[in-house]
């Protein structure tokens, strides 16, 4: 404990932390589940269906607009893209080394920082290269675990992202002072593989990365 | 031969006889056909022996004899000799067990004087090295020490310190717990009674050297004595005088700095209860050491249980000091206390985002609780700075942070100055927290509803401070907590974040425990002016209704809720509504009567109110010409039927008789019933729901009375002169329904009352005949559409089978031959899922007969059947069976899937490849639960598996989100739940695989897919623990 490097950071509220706005309803309180079991109205493919007709019955009497909205029918076919907000939630929950606290409540790791780009999908290419660009904040400017932090960004993300994707782990411009110095370490690939091979580094990580959800 | 001879002899060989001889002697000693002195005499020559045995063995007879002694047989001169014999046996360290046992005999004489006493003290101070013997021996003495304590303290006091630190030197170096229990209370008596003044220090180290207490109970301890137990009884020593302090304090503080968490809780668990113990002069010496050290824990917190100790520390001191004061007073040492506390507080808070500020608004908030002073002294010292830390604070953010460490304050002032409705008086001093009320009142509501709508959380901080300070007891006026109520009122039902709607209902529901006529006075003619009048495309009622439904649990309020219910209902209908809004607001209903009863309140008393008037609202506009409403929508009707089933399930045999009376006039004989509450005539005349020529819409209604007649208890029967024509009938009418629901609803009213009705041997022939009948129709059907009579077989089968009745056998065997009929194999095997799904008509809380294990006979019957039949079965009819299997799977406990998985799992792999998404998710879950459950039987198939669990994780038409979520699920449950060197051949080939559902199109399968390698990837990496 006595060679914490900054013992008293400050810290964001898990609520106030970026998620996605739920489209539907599913992570929601009681009471706006009970008010669902209220007034969700059942689908006339629940209501009327019978194990013994081949084909389900008449939809006569469910014209109303009420009865349509039916989350729980995902959209199959529409895509989502991987976004910044995945991005994050890929990566913020990952624990800080020396606070028992997320890279995201220490703002490590910001959304806004974080940004993807892909390139258009043509017919002869449906899976084209992808950009992803993630900046860390340390929480100090002479935070000497902000290179630790990075590979943890960095293998997280190896592990997580589809193969498309081109990852790059910088540390935000002015936010430390040997900025540079650990860019370099985090985006050689040799040096993270040489990282990786390294046993008490690895534990370090995979205690980070053991929280994520 | 003397007594004591023949004693030694036997003693060895019986003791039981060694016991009888020295009864007998005891006896001759009471009688007086032996005296004392010659017994001690004929001691002698066995006393001097050589042997140390025989020696003990002497004076275990001469203890043994002098326990069977009557008390009071002895003279006070006799029992001053005896005692002095046996002191002087204490040197012989041969024996020590046996001369305790006399001294406890003779110590438990009535002529046993305070002399006495302490020559047996004295003599075992001087006399007795305990560590030269085992335990048990140590025991004895303990316990003569402990019984002379107890009878003779004062005797004992008046031997002045020697008696202490003789007792300290006695017990020093003892460690056997059962032991140290009964050291521990005495030396507590010791501490508390005994001049202890010349050897405190001695004392208190003869204590303090067992502090931490480390000791582990072992394994079927015989004396039970728990590290807690021990713990308690050290701590009473170290709390028993203040004059320990001195020692105390700074080598606890020294423990404090110790590694383990174990020491660190017993330590803060100790300064706690030394402070409540402690005079106050004693502790105001100490606050200032106690407190620098003490707040390290709480403010560098790694563990939240230590942390919590630690509050309780800090708050004992302030308790302590506390004491005797009535008023704030600036010199006390309370004073001083709480001042560096706030101080170092209001520091910290002043950036309110840093770590380590909402530490110290929990410390705040534990001093305050303290006692009235301390609440007044901190609420004096830190509101002011707080307030003025809060105006300066620009961002959002930190402001927020502020209002949220202030919060715990207002649960402080709620612990010392009660809620409402308390009914203890509340403290003389009066609330320190009102002199801010209007400042702390404005703060809180213009966070809540003058802030922008994004900043969620520090509206949500608003909101909770608001809630919090309406609960004290007295300090908001009524007119306050209404417009606090107002504000909440408003978040419901306007806001567009659900968490504040969320949050601002469930603050409603707490004061409307508080403060329930403030509920029903202001929030209830708010939302129900909210309710719209018409049906509109956004669901603009659902939130109002939903918190309608959750504050009108109450009587009174539920019966002002169904009143502007019935109304909205009928200007919704008026409006021409679809079924969306009359559904949401008779559920809202069934919502509150299925509270109710949950809370065990009786419904049955609603049933005036309730029942008639939705029946006859329902059927009324079927009969008069007006072409129906949404009520007779079948999603609308499910709904009364379940509020109509609730109420007269709960009614005694007497009043459902009634009931069920009135309700068989309108549906099934055509009479006036009373439960029609105006045409009673139309009704009899034009409501016909049994007819065959009747329109879908009265027809649907069948539900309201299959629901009825589902909650009556069996004891009751139905109005019918013959229920096998009824049944017959209703068969009737289920061969050309009027559409699958109506069927449904047909054959569910037959189940029930097959279930509950048909036991005499005619009822059996009776459907034994029936059900050949319906065969033979089915059999000559040359289509599925023509074999009408297919469906009510399932649903008999089912209601027989509930029962465990053998009838059902026949019935389910055939249903199973025929699924390798090329006509009706498709629909037999989709109809399995009818035979063992739940009912909820079926139930036992609705009085149908469900016996045990029911379910787990028929699964027994269908399966070898099942898999007997697949093997032989055509190509194409391999897939009716699985699809019946999937069916029974789906609804049968796994446990019962996993007794028979040996011969199912071929069949189950066997399904992955069909094109049916709803079987493949029934599979892979079933096989989730298998890969955790039979591992030995995964493991030799894991490579088929992989196999077609990754196939399944590519998306197709078959392949759902549902599907590939599922398979994704199941592989990531291989590596923890099978044997490493099973899975590990496979990580390569899965962490490649996988890297396709990473990306696939759906953000919820990605997700799967990343726990999942996640997972594989872990597999074979060291653990971090070890």
């Amino acid at each position: 404990m006595s060679d914490i490097i900054n013992a008293n950071p400050t810290i964001l509220n898990p609520s106030d932390l970026p998620t996605r706005q739920s489209e539907s309803r599913k992570k929601q309180s009681s009471s706006a589940h009970i008010a669902d079991k209220i007034s969700r109205l059942p689908t006339s493919k629940a209501l009327l269906y019978d194990p013994f007709s081949a084909s389900l019955g008449e939809d006569s009497a469910y014209g109303s607009g009420a009865s349509d909205q039916d989350d729980d029918d995902e959209d199959e076919s529409a895509p989502e893209d991987i976004d910044e907000q995945e991005i994050y939630d890929l990566i913020s929950t990952i624990s800080d080394p020396e606070h028992p606290l997320s890279l995201g409540e220490l703002a490590v790791i910001n959304l806004p920082h974080i940004h993807v780009t892909h390139a258009p999908a043509t017919p002869e290419n449906p899976y084209p290269m992808s950009h992803v660009l993630v900046e860390i904040t340390p929480t100090i400017n002479h935070c000497s675990l902000a290179t630790v932090i990075g590979l943890g960004v960095r293998v997280r993300l190896e592990q997580a992202l589809p193969p498309r994707f081109r990852i790059d782990v910088r540390i935000r411009e002015g936010t430390h002072q040997s900025t540079d110095q650990v860019n370099k370490q985090l985006n050689d690939k040799e040096r993270v593989a040489a990282a990786c091979e390294n046993e008490t580094l690895m534990g370090v990580l995979s205690n980070m990365l053991a929280t994520c959800k | 031969m003397d007594p004591a001879q023949l004693y030694l002899v036997a003693i060895d060989r019986d003791p039981e006889e060694a016991a009888q001889i020295a009864k007998a002697t005891a006896k001759r000693l009471e009688n007086k056909e032996l005296i004392l002195l010659s017994l001690t005499k004929s001691l002698g020559e066995y006393l001097t022996n050589d042997d140390r045995t025989i020696r003990a063995k002497a004076i275990g007879f001469y203890a043994t004899v002098l326990t069977a002694l009557p008390p009071t047989l002895l003279s006070p001169a006799q029992v001053s000799v005896i005692t002095q014999f046996l002191c002087d046996r204490l040197e012989d360290e041969a024996g020590l067990k046996e001369v305790c046992h006399g001294l406890l005999a003779i110590a438990g004489m009535s002529r046993f004087q305070p002399e006495d006493a302490q020559m047996v003290a004295r003599s075992i101070f001087k006399s007795c090295d305990l560590l030269k013997h085992p335990q048990g021996s140590r025991y004895l003495v303990y316990q003569v020490m402990d019984k002379i304590m107890s009878d003779h303290r004062k005797a004992l006091i008046g031997m002045g310190p020697d008696f202490a630190t003789g007792f300290v030197e006695l017990v020093t170096n003892e460690k056997d717990p059962r032991n140290l229990m009964i050291i521990f209370s005495n030396l507590k008596v010791i501490i508390v009674e005994f001049d202890i003044e010349d050897c405190e220090e001695q004392v208190f180290d003869a204590c303090f050297c067992y502090f931490p207490i480390t000791f582990k109970q072992p394994p079927n301890d015989p004396y039970g004595i728990t590290a807690q137990d021990l713990k308690d009884r050290l701590r009473e020593c170290l709390q028993a005088s203040s004059k320990f302090a001195v020692f105390l304090f700074p080598q606890l503080l020294e423990k404090l700095d110790s590694h383990s968490a174990n020491t660190k809780k017993d330590v803060l668990q100790t300064i706690t209860g030394c402070a409540l113990a402690y005079e106050k002069s004693i502790i105001a010496n100490y606050w200032s050491t106690l407190w620098d050290a003490i707040k390290y824990e709480v403010l560098n917190a790694s563990d939240e249980d230590l942390a919590f100790e630690a509050l309780d520390a800090i708050r004992a001191i302030a308790k302590s000091l506390s004491a005797k004061l009535n008023t704030v007073m600036r010199t006390s040492s309370l004073d001083k206390y709480l001042r560096a506390v706030t101080k170092e507080c209001l520091t910290q808070l002043r950036n309110p985002m840093a770590k380590q500020a909402k530490p110290s608004a929990s410390i705040l908030s534990a001093i305050a609780v303290a006692s009235p002073v301390a609440h007044a002294t901190t609420i004096q010292a830190v509101l002011p700075g707080l307030s003025t830390t809060y105006d300066s604070l620009e961002e959002i953010a930190k402001q927020r942070s502020m209002l949220q460490a202030i919060l715990p304050l207002f649960d402080a002032t709620a612990q010392v100055y009660g809620v409402w409705g308390d009914i203890e008086h509340p403290p003389s001093l009066s609330n320190s927290l009102e002199a801010f009320k209007d400042n702390l009142f404005e703060i809180y509501s213009r966070a809540l509803m003058g802030s922008a709508k994004e900043e969620v959380s520090f509206r949500l901080a608003g909101l909770n401070g608001l809630t919090k300070m309406s609960r004290i007891k007295n300090f908001f006026a009524d007119n306050e907590i209404g417009l606090i109520v107002q504000f909440f009122d408003e978040v419901v039902l306007t806001d567009e974040k659900h968490e504040m709607r969320d949050a601002a209902l469930e603050s409603l529901l707490i004061l409307s425990r508080l403060k329930p006529s403030l509920i029903m006075e202001i929030t209830f003619p708010a939302f129900m002016a909210k309710l719209p009048d018409r049906e509109e495309n956004e669901k603009s009622y659902d939130m109002t209704l939903s918190a309608l439904a959750q504050l009108s649990v109450e009587r009174p309020v539920f019966q002002v809720l169904l009143t502007r219910i019935f109304n909205k209902l009928n200007i919704v209908l008026k409006n021409k509504s679809g079924p969306g809004y009359p559904f949401a607001l008779l559920s809202s209903i069934l919502y509150v009567l299925r509270r109710k009863h949950e809370t065990g309140k009786d419904i049955s008393t609603h049933y005036t109110r309730i029942v008639p008037e939705l029946i006859t609202r329902t059927i009324m506009p079927l009969c008069d010409g007006s072409g129906g409403n949404a009520l007779s929508h079948e999603a609308v009707l499910e709904v009364t039927g379940n509020i109509v089933s609730l109420i007269i399930r709960a009614m005694d045999v007497e009043r459902q008789t009634e009931v069920v009376q009135e309700l068989f006039k309108i549906f099934v004989d055509k009479k006036e019933s009373s439960m029609i509450t105006s045409d009673k005539e139309l009704v009899v005349k034009e409501f016909n729901p049994l007819e065959k020529e009747t329109g879908l819409q009265q027809a649907s209604t069948i539900i309201i009375l299959a629901s009825a007649v589902a909650a009556i208890r069996r004891e009751v029967s139905l109005p019918l002169e013959s229920l096998q024509q009824f049944v017959d009938r209703l068969i009737n009418l289920s061969r050309s329904p009027q559409n699958p629901s109506h069927r449904r609803a047909l054959l569910r009213l037959i189940a029930v009352i097959i279930n509950k009705y048909f036991n005499t041997p005619d009822d059996r022939a009776f459907l034994t005949k029936l059900t050949e009948d319906m065969w033979k129709s089915v059999e000559s059907a040359e289509s599925s559409e023509a074999a009408t009579d297919l469906p009510a077989l399932f649903w008999i089968a089912k209601a027989l089978a509930l029962r465990n009745d053998k009838l059902a056998d026949p019935i389910v065997g055939r249903l199973l031959e025929v699924l390798d009929n090329g006509a009706l194999g498709v629909t037999v095997g989709r109809g399995f899922e009818v035979l063992l799904g739940d009912d909820p008509l079926l139930s036992k809380e609705n009085f149908a007969v469900v016996r045990l294990l029911s379910q787990q006979k028929l699964f027994v019957f269908c399966v070898p059947k099942l898999v007997e039949g697949f093997k032989t079965a055509s190509a194409a009819a391999k897939k009716n069976y699985l699809h019946a299997l999937s069916s029974i799977i789906r609804n049968v406990p796994s446990k019962l899937v996993l007794a028979e998985i040996d011969t199912l799992l071929p069949l189950l792999l066997q399904s992955l490849d069909l094109e049916d998404s709803e079987i493949k998710t029934a599979s892979i879950d079933t096989l989730s639960v298998t890969v955790t459950e039979a591992t030995g039987l995964v493991s030799e198939h894991i490579s088929s598996l992989i196999t077609r669990l990754l196939a399944a994780s590519t998306p197709n038409e078959v392949n759902t989100v549902k599907v590939r979520t599922a398979a994704l699920r199941c592989l990531s449950i291989f590596p923890s739940a099978l044997k490493i060197d099973v899975v590990i051949p496979y990580k390569r080939q899965i962490m490649r695989a996988l890297l396709k559902p990473l990306d696939d199109p759906r953000r919820s399968v990605r997700k799967e897919a990343v726990d999942c390698r996640a997972r594989w990837f872990a597999l074979g990496e060291p653990k971090e623990d070890d």
